[in-house]
């Protein structure tokens, strides 16, 4: 007679925002095996690039990989590209980009802790946080048009202008949300059901992250001190104030502590960019086609992404590699699911904020 | 855990945040990126918007009653699908005439399902623009 | 007369109250929440959908399941003794548990484990209750209950114990994990389908009109105090809702008995000696 059990966390599951499939093996409840499956949302974006569409529309097609990080992936790939056709981007341009970037951080890091909340099973708090992320989504649509696909960057620069007023209206809502982060750390230290829910539980030490090569606000909460804003030269972030944040329990509260701060840093570098946005073009035309071989890294809201981008001198591209961040992090996944509970499992997978629609490009 | 208590107490009376879409309309900014329009009496037929167009959304294709613009050398007609267009506007910042010729404006798409066969004239017109 | 109108419309009462207590949840929320009649438009989209039979004895029990609650909350109506009312719900809880046991499903069985044992925890305070109101008016029958004045006050630490055992009948935070729908799919409800989920679904109804039914007999012969007992408990219940997550099944039969237990004893043993 067997003494395991095999409960799946299937492919399709309430607490799932995309298909992945896990299959724990469980003594009375406590894991003690798991096999994981990801692959499903497979659309061969990486093959359509080369063939079916030129080089200056690529950057259409790689933002609908994901659906959070889409600007992450529009802008790595038109700098790759803008390094093949050495063309200069204008600071004007440079500040707006990060200007976005940073909304879409906030916007993506308050939908993990709503979802978060939800897979705990405290559903007022996922309202709550859902309800005041339409400010940055009413944000978003004034300055680019649309909610989340942007469509904002183009080779040479940005599409659109900002104007005063919209940028006294941006700084009037960013204030708003600003007073309701602050209500939310405060909830999420004090409330008693959440303590039991979070602290202690999927805890990730500093070793492991260092072994199974942890990245993103995963490894920031472990203690391990990377983050690839640190590291490049191409976007201004050290003039605009960016701060690292780190802490050193490893477990859901911790991940769930820095991203409330990560937000905090967001809304203050987004107002420093507004109180001086330079003078300047938003545009620069470019010639040429592209041709030789460029390697990016930027910081996605979930880690580290990386595009290698290879080029012969016509339209067509002959290769296009995305590295997802979700992806390198699945090993530390299978890690720390070992010796939970399962009724802790759906809480767990959703602090990790896993975006499968990445993983299997 | 009070502060949730007391914000839910104050919640009930308070109105809701939520919009009775779409018994309620909802005004749309001037900025929105919406369906492109095409005004025919100033457009020279460069055919700069269909090289630009990421899915391929404008076709120019050839037709037995063309228009009396005398820029219409070859006889064509200008085709365009809302829904394979992404709304991202390059059709608008290529063409040399962006205000008269070819503008977007903020009115939303219609709403189709795959049994009104939206796209099945669509399919010809591809056909014929290949050949 | 009006007993036996009241005993065939008790389902149709339950699923007014419970389609009320969805857009109370909702405005808490901030949200606008379904329209009032919402339980019994999804009765009719219920019965239109296929219905699967795993194995008859799984549906036999569904549905025996829901004409015993009904049984139950026909005596309350009627007046009957309470220690019999509450071994009869017992066993409508017990045929629930088995019919989960009986499919070869994974979320089945963790569902019914987990109503099996938070059975464990708040059975004892139910019949504790029995037994303080047999001390204070001499007999078990609700009849006489309902005649005597209200004994909230000699009561008034059951009455608190009372209040933490609501949560878990009708599947509200703290206390959901039995049916812990992000977690295991709603546990013993999973299996059932079409027109035998819907007996479930009135089951549902039908423990709102038990609890709160058992929650007046608090008040006695006050009519009064006793709408105002009910109106207070559901909008404490619904705010503790919204304001707490769902705890794990090891911490919740840890609170209820430690907290629950402790304070009925020392009510019983107070009565006994005051």
């Amino acid at each position: 007679m067997k003494k395991t059990i095999n409960i799946p966390l299937g492919s399709q599951h309430i607490s799932l925002l995309e298909p992945v499939r896990f299959k724990f093996e469980c003594e009375n409840e406590k894991i003690v095996g798991v096999d994981s499956d990801v692959g499903f949302v497979h659309r061969g974006v990486e093959k359509a690039c080369t063939t079916r569409f030129k080089y200056d529309a690529v950057g259409y097609v790689v933002a609908r990989v994901c659906g959070l990080c889409a600007i992450t992936h529009s802008l790595s790939y038109t700098v790759a590209i803008e390094q093949l056709l050495d063309v200069e981007v204008s600071k004007k341009a440079k500040y707006l980009r990060v200007l976005l970037l940073e909304l879409d951080r906030i916007h993506s890091h308050m939908l993990c802790l709503s979802h978060t909340c939800e897979s705990a099973g405290f559903e007022a708090m996922f309202m709550r946080i859902m309800g005041d992320r339409e400010l940055i989504m009413e944000i978003q649509e004034l300055l680019t048009g649309n909610r989340i696909q942007f469509d904002y960057i183009s080779i040479g620069g940005v599409n659109r202008d900002i104007s005063l007023e919209t940028a006294k209206k941006i700084v009037n809502s960013l204030d708003i949300v600003k007073q309701k982060v602050l209500g939310y750390i405060d909830e999420f230290t004090n409330n008693w059901s959440l303590s039991l829910k979070f602290k202690g539980i999927g805890a990730l030490t500093l070793d492991e992250a260092y072994r199974f090569n942890a990245i993103g606000p995963l490894a920031r909460a472990s203690g391990l001190h990377i983050d690839v804003r640190n590291e490049i030269e191409y976007l201004p972030y050290k003039e605009l104030g960016f701060k690292m944040q780190t802490h050193t329990d490893g477990d859901i509260n911790a991940r769930n502590i820095i991203r409330l701060n990560e937000i905090l840093n967001s809304l203050e570098m987004c107002n420093n960019i507004l109180a001086g946005v330079p003078e300047g073009e938003i545009v620069v035309k470019s010639k040429g086609k592209p041709s030789g071989e460029s390697l990016v890294r930027f910081e996605a809201p979930r880690g580290e992404l990386m595009y290698f981008v290879k080029g012969n001198a016509t339209a067509m591209l002959d290769r296009v590699r995305i590295k997802t961040p979700t992806f390198s992090s699945i090993p530390a996944f299978s890690h720390i699911f070992m010796g939970e509970n399962y009724a802790d499992a759906p809480a767990i997978l959703a602090s990790f904020d896993p975006c499968l629609s990445c993983t299997a490009k | 855990m009070f502060t949730s208590l007391f914000k839910a107490l104050t919640n009930l009376f308070k109105k809701p945040q939520t919009i009775d879409y779409p018994v309620t309309p909802i005004e749309k900014d001037k900025d929105y990126r919406g369906l492109i329009e095409y005004g025919e009496e100033s457009c020279i037929y460069c055919m700069k918007c269909e090289k630009a167009c990421p899915p391929g959304a404008i076709l120019f294709v050839k037709t037995d009653t063309p228009s009396e613009n005398e820029k219409n050398k070859k006889g064509l007609k200008y085709n365009y699908n809302p829904y394979l267009c992404i709304y991202c506007g390059e059709c608008v910042r290529a063409c040399p005439k962006p205000e008269e010729a070819l503008w977007q404006s903020n009115k939303k798409p219609e709403v189709a399902v795959r049994g009104d066969n939206v796209n099945s004239d669509w399919f010809e017109l591809e056909k014929l623009h290949k050949s | 007369m009006i007993e036996m109108l009241l005993i065939f419309l008790a389902p149709i009462i339950g699923g007014f109250v419970y389609g009320f207590e969805r857009i109370v949840r909702a405005r808490m929320q901030n949200r606008q929440g379904p329209p009032l009649l919402q339980p019994f438009y999804d009765m009719l989209k219920l019965i239109d959908k296929q219905a699967f039979i795993v194995n008859p004895y799984h549906s036999i029990l569904g549905i025996m399941h829901f004409f015993t609650l009904w049984v139950v909350v026909a005596f309350i109506i009627l007046g009957q003794n309470l220690l019999y009312v509450i071994f009869l719900h017992l066993l409508s809880t017990i045929f629930l548990i088995l019919a989960g046991f009986s499919v070869k499903s994974i979320y089945s069985h963790i569902g019914s484990n987990r109503e099996l044992l938070a059975m464990i925890a708040y059975e004892p305070i139910l019949i504790m209750l029995a037994v303080a109101f047999f001390m204070i008016n001499g007999s078990f029958d609700i009849s006489a209950i309902r005649e005597n004045p209200s004994s909230i006050f000699p009561l008034i630490l059951l009455f608190l114990a009372f209040l933490m055992v609501i949560p878990i009948k009708l599947k509200k935070s703290p206390f959901d994990a039995t049916e812990a729908h992000q977690e295991i799919v709603g546990g013993v409800e999973v299996e059932f389908s079409g027109v035998f989920f819907e007996f479930l679904y009135m089951a549902k109804w039908l423990e709102y009109f038990f609890v709160y039914s058992l929650l007046v007999l608090f008040a006695g012969n006050n009519l009064i105090f006793a709408i105002v007992l009910a109106l207070f408990t559901f909008l404490v219940v619904n705010l503790v809702d919204n304001a707490t997550a769902r705890i794990k099944m090891n911490h919740l039969i840890k609170i209820v008995v430690t907290i629950g237990l402790t304070l009925g004893m020392l009510n019983l043993i107070g009565l006994a000696y005051v």
